[in-house]
């Protein structure tokens, strides 16, 4: 049987079939989710934003604008949330969380602390670069989607993601991540 | 190639952007620079981890707790509300209301406009049509005769008409010349004033002047005007038509008003 498209699925939400949304969940949530812990640096914090923004989508389901994709509606919801989360609780939480987040992380990992020095890198970045990494290595989106999903033009997209990486590789000189293989 | 364009470049390649020709200059300009080729590593190591990273992501089920969040009678709802449709009849309907008085004013409008335009834009110039003025509104038939000068020689053809009521006095000038001549028609300012001027048929050549006591027409070819004089008094006066031709008088006549 053929995938029902995004905008169907809502359509049929609207129209009173709520299970569809239960599709929709099914197909963003792992994303949405993985968004949330890159941008907030916690499990816990990440599974309640992601449920808030699945929530907050439903409740505006029958103000969505059929002529963009459900995709970039709901990613940008999502990254709105991180935003206002961590505007709320920067400072000395969100460096617990990270550094909480590295361990987890490391632990995962099966002691892969050269990862855990990246995600701890990538935390350490403005959140407007931190996003567009996450985007683009967590996401696997393309140029063009990050574009659609920041509302952000490509040409910018590029730039920043330029600068992002360039920072990112002199934290990780810093922090010797190159030198020892 | 500066750093920073040599890293642009290594992203271009490290993103599959960089191709052919490009990719193979790009291959050799590493080759042919160690710490440059060293920089590339450094950062495909760093692109590497990033992508690996990426390929194992957080597995979550979250669908049971968002759904039990969730209202799930919200658009349902909407769906089976009874439509309240209030219908209302054709005459109450806000369009229909207001169109009415809406035409009305504009039909009234035009109305008053025809009616307006019926009473100041007669022509001037057919005389039976003259139906008095707003100084005396008698027509110029129901007026009483002072007299008809009648002129016709060579030189000039002149025929005025001169009629009188209590409050005006109106003369009818048919004035006729193949050379220029001059006519003027003389009053007693007292008795006598100039209300109007009208010329009914008049070429460019010729020309009228005023003054308080006298009206002076310089006349080339056949031209016809009406002139309206306000009757201050009901005394008896005389009113003069005199035409001269290069300052020699041609005729000279009177009319008497009031008689």
């Amino acid at each position: 049987m053929m995938e029902k498209k995004d905008n169907e699925l809502v359509m049929e939400v609207i129209n009173g079939r709520s299970s569809s949304y239960g599709v929709l969940i099914e197909r963003y949530q792992k994303t949405i989710f993985n968004i949330m812990l890159r941008l907030t640096g916690d499990y816990e914090t990440s599974r309640d934003l992601t449920q808030d923004v699945f929530v907050k989508a439903y409740e505006k389901l029958g103000s969505f604008n059929f002529r963009y994709r459900f995709f970039s509606w709901i990613y940008r919801m999502a990254i709105n949330e991180a935003i206002n989360y961590n505007k709320k609780f920067s400072g000395k939480k969100s460096d617990e969380n990270v550094d909480a987040y590295i361990d987890k992380v490391a632990e995962n990992a099966d002691g892969n602390l050269k990862m855990s020095l990246i995600h701890a890198e990538i935390s350490t970045l403005k959140m407007e670069y931190r996003i567009l990494v996450v985007l683009k290595y967590f996401c696997d989106f393309s140029y063009t989607e990050i574009s659609e999903v920041t509302k952000v033009p490509e040409r910018k997209v590029r730039s920043r993601l330029f600068s992002a990486r360039e920072l990112l590789q002199q934290g990780l000189i810093e922090k010797r991540f190159f030198e020892d293989e | 190639m500066n750093e920073k364009q040599i890293i642009e470049k290594i992203y271009q390649k490290l993103d599959g952007e960089l191709k052919g020709a490009g990719l193979e200059e790009f291959d050799r300009f590493l080759e042919e620079h160690p710490q440059h080729y060293q920089t590339f590593l450094n950062i495909q190591r760093m692109e590497n981890s990033l992508i690996s990273g990426g390929k194992n992501p957080e597995v979550i089920d979250l669908k049971g707790d968002i759904l039990k969040q969730i209202n799930m009678d919200k658009y349902n709802a909407t769906q089976n509300e009874p439509i309240v449709r209030l219908k209302t009849s054709f005459w109450a309907r806000p369009a229909v209301r207001f169109s009415f008085p809406f035409a009305l004013g504009i039909i009234t409008g035009i109305l008053l406009l025809v009616l307006l335009q019926t009473d100041f834009n007669q022509n001037p110039g057919s005389e039976s049509g003259m139906a008095g003025t707003l100084y005396d509104s008698r027509s110029f038939d129901n007026m009483k005769t002072a007299g008809i000068l009648d002129f016709d020689s060579p030189v000039v053809k002149t025929m005025c008409h001169v009629k009188y009521s209590t409050k005006l006095v109106e003369m009818r000038i048919e004035l006729s010349s193949l050379d220029a001549v001059t006519a003027r028609i003389e009053f007693d300012p007292g008795s006598v004033g100039i209300l109007n001027v009208i010329n009914v048929n008049v070429n460019e050549q010729t020309s009228v002047y005023s003054a308080s006591s006298y009206i002076r027409i310089d006349n080339v070819g056949d031209n016809n005007f009406i002139i309206q004089l306000a009757n201050k008094t009901s005394l008896t006066n005389e009113i003069d038509l005199k035409i001269f031709q290069n300052e020699f008088p041609v005729y000279q006549n009177a009319v008497q008003i009031n008689q």
